[in-house]
């Protein structure tokens, strides 16, 4: 059975405003764009019309009919502000054709409308109360080529969509590109078996081996009832019957443990899924909010910078304001200062001069007469002695001396002690000119860093915004470290419990083989040749295929192993065989399913990231490919970012590959954006779609952005 | 006239992948290949649909089992 998707429709669904359509080739389809531009909604309408699931919901968790947060916000916002009457209408249509079923086309459509509430006007277009919804609405019709017309509706079309993508395969075909570590992780082998037996065709053998051992079970309950009417000793046949009735029991009371703790154990599985899923999604978060609460001190600490350097601009400049006014006295005053003290050391250097030449002036001469002391030849000069009449004889001679008096010598004192201020003064004028400069320019550095971080704010409180809207508020209140405690005792519990189920396996494996010899035991106490049952030869026929499907299974097992092996290997080789590049080889353990690297020769290579992403999708691909063989079946595969951590060159041969493994994929990435010409042209690709984001003045939210489809 | 190449089904390539590990001397073939074959389909129908009761199947299954053997005088 081949199926093909013809196209996908989209009105008003997530960045889809209005009517959208793209329509698809066999063979594959690229849906290329930047970051932002819409890819991953329209692998969200994929999801949405064909499982009523949008990204950001937990596992197990269903979409609730309240929420209404993939109808295009434009077409709210234009609503909300024209108050609009008219309801809104979300619709995904998707259309498939089956060839071999007389080239039936199903058509799918999945629709939720929703209407503005009353006294909306008091609140913002995105909250959920501004609304009212009315129940989304599947309808699943199909049409062969002689136009029989089947259609049905909700709870009905959900099973036929069922019947049509069976929900344990779309994981493995249909998934983002993120999500490929959870459906293949290679420390946890259990992925691996989960893939294959997922995937494969080897469960069919093991139901066949069910259904036989439960009908081989049938005709030995069967013999025991013929024996029964007619046997030789009544009273052993009673013994071994109650033994076998009491074995009986122990296998069917081993076999409903055994059950519910397989469920148990499902349920510790999912419950980890969920855990992991929520680290996951807190993977970054965290880390978001603590930068987002560094960002505000820093934020705050730079304000505190900018106010004090303001401050003390405002004092810098109130000095200036004070000190400016003043520079041609002080200057004045300088010069006054300096020609005064230029003065008084001309009359100092003028007396030196008298003194050193015998001739005092008449100062010096009253001086000496007031003191009665020659300061000439440093000797007493009594009032009428002939020494004091000498000297008073001096003073006739004409000889003018400048005085220095006490008066100039005191000012002398004072005018000293203010040499150098007014142009001290002057210097601190010309600093507080460059200080203020200074404090400009730091101020500027501050803002400007100050709003590249209120930027970066802007930005990060941007993705949390996104995050927390895409991902529900409860993520507010997710604590890793009560995340990663409960998840170390949902992984002891499982430990546990595989190994009870273990205990139980083995328990009703010994009681089975007990019960078969008490079956041998009780068939001797038939009467021979007395009775003819049909059933102890045919208790030979079940037991003979249960053997045949047994050792079946199992070369089956080793055979299948081998051939993913070997064809991811292929695909590996083609993919990555470029020079430089190391090639790493997987081998997988034929009993286990453990998983390790290796290079051509056998010998260990550990792989980094893109090696391991092309590992994982190798795989996948070869279990696909040897799946679709065998069962005559071939899904589309639809993959979203499958080749985010790849080098051009791997992303090229792998898309080649993909095209090679599927009759028709769609892939959507970013990865090809920048040569979409130079793809165009390759042959190997059957349409290329581009998406681009638009984003208009009036409506400038980043919610409201929509995708053009080129 | 061009001679279309016919697909085994997947039902026949289970059959045909057991290959002569259903033979066996001491038993009617016809018989294996009766049981084998039902067994197949059922598991088929499983892993599209899932059995409804596998209790019941497996009663289905037995009483053609043993209906077969007794139109082929086993």
């Amino acid at each position: 059975m081949i199926m093909i998707i013809k196209g996908i429709s989209l009105k008003n669904f997530k960045s889809f405003y209005g009517d959208n359509e793209f329509i698809f080739s066999n063979g594959l389809n690229i849906i290329s764009g930047h970051e932002g531009a819409g890819k991953s909604n329209l692998f969200d309408a994929f999801m949405w019309v064909l499982f009523n699931r949008i990204s950001g919901l937990k596992k197990g968790e269903k979409l609730a009919e309240s929420n209404n947060s993939y109808i295009n916000d434009r077409i709210k916002n234009e609503s909300f502000i024209n108050s609009s009457t008219e309801p809104i209408i979300c619709e995904v249509q998707l259309n498939v054709i089956i060839p071999e079923e007389n080239n039936k086309e199903y058509t799918v459509i999945r629709s939720k409308s929703i209407y503005l509430n009353k006294g909306h006007e008091k609140n913002v277009f995105y909250e959920k109360n501004v609304w009212t919804y009315e129940n989304s609405e599947l309808i699943v019709s199909c049409k062969d080529k002689n136009y029989n017309e089947e259609e049905y509706l909700n709870k009905e079309a959900e099973t036929k969509l069922d019947s049509i993508f069976p929900e344990k395969i779309r994981k493995y075909i249909w998934f983002q590109g993120e999500q490929l570590n959870e459906l293949l992780d290679f420390e946890n082998p259990e992925t691996l078996r989960k893939a294959i037996d997922y995937l494969s065709y080897l469960s069919v053998y093991e139901h066949m081996s069910d259904i036989i051992s439960y009908s081989h079970n049938m005709l030995e309950n069967r013999i025991v009832n013929s024996i029964r009417a007619n046997n030789r000793d009544k009273k052993k046949f009673d013994n071994l019957k109650q033994e076998i009735d009491l074995k009986e029991k122990a296998i069917i009371s081993g076999k409903s443990s055994k059950l519910l703790k397989e469920k148990a154990l499902e349920k510790l599985i999912s419950e980890e899924d969920e855990l992991n899923e929520k680290l996951a999604i807190l993977a970054g978060f965290p880390e978001l909010k603590e930068k987002e609460g560094r960002l505000i001190g820093e934020i705050e600490m730079l304000k505190e910078q900018v106010s004090n350097l303001n401050d003390q601009e405002k004092t810098l400049f109130v000095n200036k304001w004070m000190l400016k006014g003043t520079d041609d006295l002080l200057m004045k005053a300088d010069k006054e200062i300096a020609k005064f003290i230029n003065y008084r050391q001309n009359l100092v250097t003028e007396n030196r001069k008298q003194l050193a030449e015998g001739v005092p002036g008449d100062q010096l001469i009253h001086d000496m007469l007031e003191k009665q002391h020659c300061t000439v030849c440093d000797r007493p000069a009594k009032k009428g002695s002939p020494e004091f009449i000498s000297i008073k004889s001096q003073l006739d001679s004409n000889k003018v001396v400048k005085a220095l008096d006490y008066d100039i010598e005191d000012l002398y004192e004072k005018i000293i002690s203010l040499r150098g201020k007014p142009s001290n003064i002057l210097f601190k004028i010309k600093n507080i000119d460059e200080n203020v400069t200074a404090h400009k320019s730091k101020i500027e550095f501050l803002l400007n860093e100050r709003n590249r971080k209120n930027k970066e704010l802007d930005n990060i409180r941007e993705k949390i915004k996104e995050i927390v809207r895409e991902k529900g508020h409860e993520l507010l209140n997710l604590n890793p470290t009560n995340i990663n405690s409960t998840l170390l005792r949902v992984r002891t519990d499982k430990i546990t419990l595989m190994r009870q189920i273990n205990s139980v396996t083995n328990d009703i494996i010994l009681n089975e083989t007990k019960l078969k010899n008490l079956y041998i035991e009780i068939s001797k106490l038939k009467k021979s040749d007395e009775i003819n049952i049909i059933e102890e030869k045919l208790v030979r026929y079940t037991e003979f295929l249960s053997e045949v499907i047994s050792k079946q299974t199992e070369k089956e097992k080793i055979e299948l192993i081998e051939k993913i092996q070997n064809s991811a290997n292929d695909i590996q080789k083609s993919v990555a065989n470029i020079n430089n590049i190391v090639v790493v080889f997987i081998e997988i353990d034929r009993k286990d399913y453990t998983l390790k690297f290796v290079d051509a020769n056998g010998n260990p290579n550990p792989s980094h990231g893109a090696q391991n992403t092309l590992a994982k999708m190798s795989i996948i691909n070869a279990i696909v490919k040897l799946s679709n063989e065998k069962k005559n079946r071939n899904y589309p595969f639809i993959a979203d970012a499958p080749t985010s951590d790849f080098a051009m060159e791997f992303t090229d041969r792998f898309l080649e590959s993909v095209s090679n493994t599927y009759q028709q994929s769609i892939i959507i990435t970013k990865d090809l954006i920048s040569n979409l010409d130079l793809y165009k042209k390759k042959g190997y690709i059957k349409k290329l779609y581009e998406l681009q984001k638009q984003c208009t003045e009036e409506i400038a939210l980043s919610t409201n952005s929509i995708t053009i489809i080129k | 006239m061009i001679k279309t190449l016919k697909m085994d089904t997947y039902q026949e390539k289970i059959k045909k992948s057991f290959g002569v590990s259903l033979e066996n001397k001491e038993m009617n073939s016809e018989l294996i290949d009766f049981l084998i074959e039902k067994a197949i389909d059922s598991s088929v129908a499983f892993e599209d649909y899932g059995f409804p009761d596998l209790e019941n199947e497996a009663k289905k299954l037995t009483n053609s089992f043993i209906e077969k053997a007794n139109k082929l005088n086993i």
